[in-house]
């Protein structure tokens, strides 16, 4: 039941788009001083301004309804990814190393052109670089736990389903047991036995994701197994291992792997509350989640110190959604209905 | 199923776009105004948070009520809540010290304003000549909730009963007194001997020892040989409050009731609710909503905008030597450098007050590096060492080059996540590696407990109030609470000097000595005096505070 | 079924065992001992080494999970290691309901919001208002529960005529919708409609309620059913942690329910009664909501199990006396470990008999899993 419209008008598109980005820059503007609630409703009307223009605009550049929000996830993403990436090389001023930084300002806010862009936190390092060193830790993090839960969870959830039988019980016993321990509780516990490192954080992140990597590789390979290719392959005399590897693996991977894009943004989240707990990678070292639990004690006084991570956090986890969400339709199954 | 958007997305525009209009005329404080100013003044213009700005003094008794006024309500906000009613199982002081002084009552209570020890339950004491015998007389008529008379060899019990297993601290303090020699004069009056001379005997009394516990009460045991009193002390307490409920993890913990047979008079508040939530910045909000009527608070900034805010008035009390990263001298397991005075004289060199109060606590810290910092009363004139980052890097390169590596261990409790990375930082900026562990308090705790660290995040916490129980606790080399091993005869010396100073010019004295071996011998860092204590709602009045924070009841009473 | 259900049952016993294994195993690697919680700082240090061994802490294990079990087996948690005389069971006793209360009440708000919402979206797919359903959803699963909380404090406590404004407008405009809705039944010949009117004029009352007598909610605090101020105070107390809760389910059930639906919609029957005339909102809920919302109620059911375990952001920042406090701030952090061995039970078997509860519904309810087809 897709909506059909006529194409828009050619300057109302640019038009918004124009307003938005001026109330956008007045409103921030405005984070130099007070004027709280004012300044966000600015901010947020510029923004879906320039959302709408844009998407005007692009549809009637290319004649049809373009998937702004999909393409704009995927460009911060990339943006962010690529930040990451090249951090090193990249010149912030001082953002980790807490006795470095002594000359720096404490506190300050954001100011665009600066060589603080996006201010300084209490020990006078950079925000605009702790923001994007944390990215690299936050997705090093959220990805090398999927990476081990899909392995691990993909293999145990394939074999069940492939088997059966006795090996499907026992393997149901055990997910059930791991999805019964409460995580949060589970996560707490073993973050305050086991010292807080990246390798030690994914390993735990993904002993989490795994029950539901291992349900999900089961339900799909369960369908697939019955289907005619495999069958086929089975009645020529195929070991069980070939028929796993070459017909179901590739039909189970793409749903698990469009998934994983959800995944690493609810991780993403999962150690910004670990962090507000006190039990991810501690401070000087920047992750989103410690940026804004530090800041969060003092809200009042210097809001930046939270919203900067927050809002970066935020945009990232809602484009993996975004990104995901369109994954899931395009390349699973049991979505690809509509 | 076609539609006509542009109606609905007209009146969506404009329902949005008035409601933020409205919301950000009407709601817009939001951005308290306390924000953009400094937070160092406050309205009242107190000069330095000492003691003598607290303001409710001296109230007259009885002044708030004729009986106990049906209803009223006081909420208090605790540090840390207790788990147990019974003075030999808690801590006192910051943990419970209210809750108990309200159920038992104390025998003589500290005065901020005067700097002295007077007679509460009791109606006086006096010493002889050196020092080494005290007469405590009760007053006329103190009866116990159940109705039971207290009598003077009451407390002697209370004193032989402390010294039982259990938890207490006071032991150490109590070990002074002769209890054998001691002896009961008449039902009112007993005499202490103690084994040497010591000025301030009063101290014990005002702390547990001076919680006298009903003796036909106080050795009931249940099955796993707790004592009863633990969970339910009505009856054994002569203090103005009852045991309502007492529930721990809950929220309030404790309610007490009003007794109707105090002996100071009626007690005017019907009802007090202990809660206890986690942190300073939560317990303020809660104050100023209304929902608590007194929040203890212990962390700069937050006493800061308290004061800021301007409504409330304030029972604090400055501790020096409140933040100390605690060196091991040398016992246990440790680093051996850190055995070398010139390796904490570069630790001591190295840290910088203001620095530390910049990045870890809003720059509201009460810099001091002083023994006992100069707010205090007892400030004898020896200031502590100024940072010199410059000799401190001289003194770690010197110990390279006899063959230390630069590294060392450091526990911190992860209460304050900014103060670990502060310190590490101005540690390693003058050459050191520092491998630090952060973890809970009870684990850092630990750390020290077991003789296991080089250096640690600690509190002294000598208030004018305890100065005796602290200093003799930390620095006596025969005290077991002495965690880091130190040693020094001159300091047991000066220390013993302060227990028989006969007057306050002689303890100054004393005081004066023990900075200097301490600013000589560097047991350990100190960066900071702490304040604790309440901000107390505009509501209540009468509130009086005895030693170590702990609050007295019997006379507060609802300003309507 | 019955097959069914006794498996289910019997797969209870491992996993329960496994899950208290594993608990014990992990305390264990967690640093530190009961008795600096018990003695504070200031004792000897022999008075440590007896209150370890009073509390059995120099046994290996096994020793101490088969102590441990055998005695949980007959009901007996055994006492706080902290707290000597106070049981575990007491303890729990009081604090479950206060858990209970929340995740229900953030269940049922997360309902209540999201199947309007995702039929609604359902109902008219690709349209503005189901992108913006997709947008804002997106958005909900994105703030970490803990940010979701500040801000919720920020808003409603200290900035309460945001939100009341802001409710308010909300439902009338929703109002306004459903009665210009009803106009326009009577212009296009589709009979009924009634249900329209009774409805919008219900959420026009709603916004009016919003808009003046809006409680003030407290920042902190729990106030007991059976207390002393009963009900209003206690929903007071726990309306914004639920609402906290609430948020990221909200998302997930009303894209869920969402995705459902469409693929409901399609179907023939649907069609059919479209074509017959009947009006939309009887085909909506009593058609194809109900073959709908099967993955919904799974998905619910399951979420009540798993959030009892996920409170405790919620209780910190509220300042809730529930079972995340107990087993974390009052078990791990002081190593009272039958607390924590209790706690993590009770959860569990909560989880897990849920779950089963809901596999069981589940195929009473759809035929196909019943005869195993699915």
């Amino acid at each position: 039941m897709a909506s059909s419209e006529k194409r828009p008008n050619t300057w109302l598109g640019a038009l918004l788009f124009v307003l938005g980005a001026l109330s956008v820059w007045v409103g921030s503007d405005l984070l130099e001083r007070e004027g709280g609630l004012l300044r966000i409703g600015l901010v947020s009307m510029g923004l879906g301004a320039i959302y709408v223009g844009l998407d005007r605009t692009m549809w009637r550049i290319r004649g049809h309804r373009v998937a702004v929000d999909f393409w704009l996830s995927v460009a911060w993403l990339a943006v962010i990814g690529l930040a990451a990436v090249f951090a090193d090389w990249l010149p912030f001023a001082e953002s980790r190393d807490a006795s470095k930084s002594f000359s720096a300002p404490v506190a300050s806010r954001p100011d665009l052109f600066s060589s603080h862009p996006l201010g300084t936190d209490t020990f006078g390092l950079d925000l605009l670089g702790g923001v994007v060193y944390g990215a690299r830790l936050s997705l090093q993090i959220s990805f090398g736990a999927v990476i081990i839960g899909l392995v691990l969870g993909g293999m145990l959830g394939m074999l069940a389903g492939y088997f059966r039988g006795v090996t499907d019980e026992v393997l149901g016993v055990l997910t059930n047991s791991m999805l019964a321990i409460p995580p949060l509780i589970f996560l707490i516990a073993l973050m305050v036995a086991i010292e807080p490192s990246v390798l030690n954080l994914s390993i735990a992140l993904a002993f989490l994701g795994i029950p539901t990597y291992v349900r999900l590789a089961r339900a799909n390979t369960l369908v697939f197994r019955q289907k005619e290719f495999v069958v086929a392959a089975k009645s020529t005399g195929a070991r069980h291992g070939r028929v796993l590897i070459r017909e179901i693996l590739p039909n189970v991977l793409l749903p698990l792997v469009s998934y994983a894009f959800i995944v690493v943004a609810v991780l993403i989240v999962a150690e910004g509350s670990l962090s507000f707990l006190g039990l991810s990678i501690p401070r000087p070292e920047p992750t989103w989640g410690n940026m804004i639990s530090a800041g969060a004690n003092d809200l009042r006084r210097t809001p930046h110190l939270v919203f900067v991570p927050g809002i970066v956090m935020f945009i990232t986890v809602f484009a993996l959604n975004r990104v995901g969400d369109h994954a899931r339709q395009k390349w699973d199954p049991r979505e690809s209905r509509v | 199923m076609k539609r006509k958007y542009s109606t609905r997305r007209r009146l969506l525009a404009v329902a949005v776009g008035a409601s933020l209009v409205v919301a950000s005329c009407g709601g817009d404080d939001g951005e308290s105004s306390s924000s953009d100013e400094p937070a160092t003044s406050a309205p009242q213009a107190t000069e330095a948070p000492s003691e003598e700005t607290m303001a409710p003094a001296e109230p007259e008794a009885a002044e708030g009520c004729e009986s106990t006024v049906a209803g009223s309500e006081l909420n208090i906000g605790v540090y840390v809540p207790t788990g147990s009613l019974d003075p030999l199982r808690t801590s006192g002081a910051l943990v419970g010290g209210t809750d108990i002084a309200a159920i038992y009552d104390v025998l003589m209570r500290w005065d901020e304003a005067s700097g002295e020890w007077v007679p509460h339950l009791a109606e006086s004491l006096e010493s002889n000549s050196d020092y080494t015998e005290w007469t405590l007389t009760l007053r006329e008529g103190v009866t116990y909730a159940n109705g039971d008379p207290m009598l003077a060899e009451h407390v002697l019990a209370n004193m032989n009963r402390l010294l039982g297993p259990g938890a207490n601290a006071s032991r150490g303090l109590i070990a002074r007194v002769d209890l054998e020699n001691s002896t009961v004069v008449d039902d009112r009056t007993v005499t202490f001997k103690l084994f040497s001379p010591w000025v301030e005997f009063a101290y014990l009394l005002g702390d547990a020892a001076g919680m006298v516990v009903n003796p036909s009460l106080g050795d009931a045991k249940d099955a796993s040989d707790v004592s009863l009193i633990s969970t339910d002390p009505n009856g054994a307490g002569a203090g103005p409050y009852l045991v309502d409920k007492f529930a721990p993890g809950e929220s309030p913990y404790l309610v007490l009731k009003a007794r109707d047979d105090y002996w100071g008079g009626p007690v005017c508040i019907e009802t007090v609710n202990m809660v206890y939530i986690t942190s300073d910045q939560p317990k303020l909000e809660a104050l100023d909503l209304g929902e608590l009527d007194l929040a203890f608070l212990r962390t700069a900034n937050v006493i800061a905008d308290a004061r800021s805010s301007g409504q409330y008035s304030e029972a604090f009390f400055l501790q020096s030597a409140g933040e100390v990263i605690l060196i091991n001298n040398g016992v246990g397991t440790h680093t051996p450098v850190t055995a070398d005075k010139r390796f904490r004289q570069a630790v001591n060199l190295a840290i910088d007050s203001s620095v530390i109060s910049e990045r870890a606590f809003g720059g509201e810290l009460l810099e001091s590096k002083a023994f006992i910092d100069e707010r205090s009363t007892y400030y004898s004139g020896v200031a502590g060492t100024s940072a010199d980052p410059d000799a401190a890097r001289a003194l770690v390169d010197e110990l390279k080059a006899e063959g230390w590596d630069g590294s060392i261990r450091f526990n911190c409790r992860d209460t304050n996540a900014n103060l670990p990375v502060a310190i590490v930082a101005s540690l390693e900026a003058v050459g050191m590696t520092v491998e630090a562990t952060i973890t809970d308090q009870n684990s850092s705790i630990g750390a020290v407990i077991q003789k296991d660290f080089d250096m640690a995040c600690w509190g002294w916490n000598i208030s004018d109030s305890a100065l005796y129980r602290q200093i003799g606790f930390n620095f006596r080399s025969d005290s077991p609470s002495n965690r880091i091993g130190y040693g020094n005869p001159d300091m047991d010396a000066a220390i013993d000097e302060m227990f028989a100073a006969p007057d306050r010019e002689a303890r100054t004295n004393a005081i004066a000595k023990m900075s200097e071996i301490f600013n000589e011998d560097v047991p350990s860092v100190i960066y900071a005096a702490v304040e604790e204590g309440y901000a107390i709602s505009d509501r209540v009045a009468g509130i009086v505070p005895t030693q170590q924070t702990v609050l007295l009841l019997g006379d507060a009473y609802l300003v309507s | 079924m019955i097959r069914t259900f006794l498996h289910k049952l019997l797969q209870l016993v491992p996993v329960l065992l496994i899950v208290s294994f594993l608990t014990l195993a992990l305390l264990e690697l967690v640093p530190g001992d009961p008795s600096i919680s018990i003695l504070g700082a200031d004792a000897p240090a022999a008075e440590y080494e007896r209150v370890r061994e009073q509390l059995g802490l120099d046994q290996p294990l096994l020793e101490r999970y088969g102590n441990w079990l055998s005695d949980a087996v007959s009901g007996d948690l055994g006492d706080s290691a902290v707290r000597p005389g106070v049981s575990v069971w007491s303890l729990i006793a009081s604090r479950l309901p206060v858990t209970l209360q929340i995740t229900v009440m953030a269940l049922g708000l997360a309902l209540l919001v999201s199947i309007p919402v995702g039929v609604a979206a359902a109902a008219r797919v690709g349209s503005r208002f189901d992108r913006g359903v997709g947008t804002v959803t997106s958005g909900l699963i994105s703030i970490p529960q803990f940010v979701a909380g500040l801000l919720i404090v920020q808003l409603f406590v200290f900035n309460p005529d945001v939100p009341r404004i802001g409710t308010a407008v909300l439902l009338w405009f929703v109002a306004l919708t459903l009665l210009v809705n009803w106009c326009r039944r009577f212009v296009s010949d589709r009979e009924g409609g009634a249900g329209s009117v009774f409805v919008g004029c219900l959420v026009l009352g709603l916004g009016l309620l919003a808009f003046f007598w809006w409680p003030s909610f407290p920042r902190q605090g729990f106030s007991r059913l059976t207390g002393d101020d009963g009900l209003a105070e206690n929903l007071r107390t726990t309306f914004l942690p639920a609402l906290t809760v609430a948020m990221s389910e909200i998302a997930v059930f009303t894209r869920l329910l969402r995705s459902d639906m469409i693929s409901t919609l399609q179907e023939d029957y649907i069609l059919a009664a479209n074509a017959q005339g009947k009006p939309l909102w009887r085909i909506l809920f009593r058609d194809a909501l109900r073959p709908s919302s099967f993955s919904l109620m799974t998905v619910a059911g399951v979420s009540l199990g798993r959030l009892i375990g996920g409170t405790v952001i919620v209780e910190t920042i509220f300042n809730l006396p529930g079972m995340g406090r107990l087993i974390i701030q009052e078990g791990v952090i002081v190593n009272d470990f039958p607390i924590v061995q209790g706690g993590v039970l009770v959860i569990a078997l909560f989880y897990v008999v849920l779950n089963a509860l809901v596999d069981i519904s589940y195929a009473a309810l759809d035929p196909r899993i019943r005869r195993g087809v699915v």
